[in-house]
């Protein structure tokens, strides 16, 4: 089924294979080239001793100053247990999500009346930026671990249900047409026909609520914590450590990728067997 | 036109009868509302009888009052005017360096390349994060949440945005290029009308990370705005006065969606209704 559509991608447009640049290799050397000009910029207007001093340390940092910071924090150890409350938070809040965000959308999806009663509330609280409640959960729960999970289990089922659901009732008609023909029964249909074709969705909505989790962990921390690389970054804010704030940047941003990477493995794995639909 | 494409749409579900009474034809609306009814009875009797602690779940009439007082308070349209300037011009300028980049960079491969690493790397970052940095940046008046509902919505429009100048199908191109026609030509009759539902995914997208921008900027450092409204609220256990200010967040995303959700029928109105499902 997949050597139909190859030759049709391949067929098309006038696609210079050699040229000055090697194709395959131009990807990463202009990747690189945006890297280290953005980079090289950066050091060259800040303040640090390779700098011309165009912008003030407070302000900007440096690309170099941040390294520094960076070995200093990993060094001492001081990093450490803000990486671990973090992470915490991520894996109880994101792994309550997964349990609770998967079964709910498989639910809403198969059984239509569920659909029409939740409905209403799923789109209004989809459509809420629910880091506004964080108040209200550290009103509920204080400002422990428990409120922090419950904030990134908030951030991050919505988007797993929702996703979940419309897998659920996108399963081709055509399948459960057959599947009835011969007498399947409901949970012979669900198991073989709906919860395969649903699965490309959940890890969908699995992807994109890894990031929402962040979020909720950065947000959470921000607002109120005493550990935590959102808090990290918020009290060396207050300090005006701008080197330090980047450093915690990146460390959430190089979080944010492994995360997504990590999931689109997965998705990949589970991709398979997938005849290519064009 | 439209007539054209209701019949064709028809014409693709061919299965379905009309259903034989009242309840089964109103029967999502039915279950939608009685869903809406029984939550906030069962929230207001739970919360009179002591069942639900009012004090941190407040009830359906008490937020409704809460608004009713708000709503006559200069102060609250001060707050509502700040985080409603905040949205709007950080989603503006979003808007209008987001989708000239999307396609340019969508277009010229190489200026993507370029480009690639660092969209990668702050789409994948929770962009509140830079809050503390913006702050520095621009202070703790309405320009810090600007920029961080810029930053918000700026990424979620400009990758949809060079996914579809990419995505853009093979076969309309090469009949373009068949007959000859300029890049310039290609780009303006079969790029960009292509690219004209991702970029309305981004904006729709954009309004969510926008709205999460507003509130997280003024929970964090600001003076005035709906979420310091709220964090007051809460600092003072005013329960139903918080729940008010997110409920007001909750309508202005529905608004939005619903606002592009308009324009996306606008411009779909030309393309004929698919068939099938």
């Amino acid at each position: 089924m997949a050597a139909q559509t190859v030759p049709l991608k391949r067929t098309a447009h006038p696609n210079p294979k050699t040229g000055f640049w090697p194709r395959p290799n131009e990807r990463v050397v202009f990747g690189l080239l945006g890297f280290v000009l953005v980079l090289g910029t950066w050091e060259l207007v800040s303040s640090s001793e390779y700098g011309l001093g165009l912008v003030k340390r407070v302000l900007l940092s440096s690309p170099t100053l941040i390294l520094d910071a960076a070995i200093t924090d990993i060094s001492s150890g001081a990093i450490w247990p803000h990486i671990i409350e973090s992470g915490k938070e991520y894996v109880f809040g994101f792994g309550a999500a997964l349990v609770t965000g998967i079964p709910l959308g498989l639910a809403i999806g198969w059984f239509r009346r569920l659909n029409y009663v939740l409905d209403p509330w799923l789109s209004a609280i989809y459509a809420t930026p629910t880091v506004a409640l964080i108040p209200l959960i550290i009103l509920i729960f204080g400002i422990d671990l428990g409120a922090k999970i419950v904030v990134v289990w908030l951030e991050a089922i919505f988007v797993i249900t929702v996703s979940t659901t419309t897998g659920v009732k996108a399963a081709d008609a055509k399948y459960h047409d057959i599947a009835e023909s011969f007498r399947a029964s409901n949970w012979t249909v669900f198991r073989t026909v709906t919860l395969p074709a649903s699965v490309p969705y959940i890890l969908t909505g699995v992807r994109l609520g890894t990031g929402r989790a962040l979020v909720g962990v950065v947000v959470s921390e921000f607002l109120a914590a005493n550990a935590g690389i959102g808090f990290y970054i918020a009290l060396n804010g207050s300090f005006f450590s701008s080197a330090r704030v980047f450093f915690g940047i990146i460390l959430l941003g190089a979080l944010g990728i492994t995360l997504g990477e990590l999931v689109r493995v997965v998705e990949k794995r589970f991709d398979r067997w997938r005849p290519a639909i064009s | 036109m439209t007539a054209a494409s209701t019949s064709l749409s028809r014409r693709s579900a061919p299965r379905r009868r009309p259903p034989p009474n009242w309840f089964k034809r109103h029967e999502r609306l039915v279950f939608a509302v009685a869903g809406v009814v029984a939550f906030a009875l069962i929230w207001e009797v739970g919360s009179r009888l002591g069942v639900i602690n009012e004090l941190f779940f407040s009830r359906p009439s008490a937020i409704a009052r809460a608004g009713f007082e708000e709503v006559q308070l200069p102060r609250f349209w001060v707050d509502f005017q700040a985080s409603a300037t905040e949205f709007s011009v950080g989603y503006v300028i979003a808007i209008v360096s987001a989708i000239p980049l999307g396609l340019a960079a969508g277009w010229y491969r190489r200026l993507q390349y370029t480009l690639d690493p660092w969209l990668n790397f702050l789409n994948s970052l929770p962009r509140v994060a830079l809050l503390p940095i913006l702050i520095i940046w621009f202070g703790l008046g309405v320009e810090s949440k600007i920029a961080v509902v810029f930053l918000g919505a700026f990424f979620s429009i400009i990758i949809p945005t060079i996914q579809g100048v990419k995505t853009t199908d093979r076969r309309l191109l090469d009949v373009a290029n068949s007959f000859g026609a300029s890049r310039a030509r290609v780009f303006l009759t079969v790029v960009g009308p292509a690219t004209v539902p991702f970029i309305i995914t981004g904006l729709r997208l954009g309004v969510a990370r926008a709205l999460i921008g507003v509130v997280t900027g003024e929970l964090f450092a600001a003076t005035t705005g709906l979420g310091v409204m709220i964090s007051r609220a809460s600092a003072s256990f005013q329960t139903d006065r918080l729940l008010f200010g997110v409920l007001i967040f909750t309508f202005t995303g529905i608004l939005g969606v619903e606002a592009i959700r308009r324009v996306e029928n606008y411009f779909q109105r030309w393309r004929p209704a698919k068939q099938g499902a």
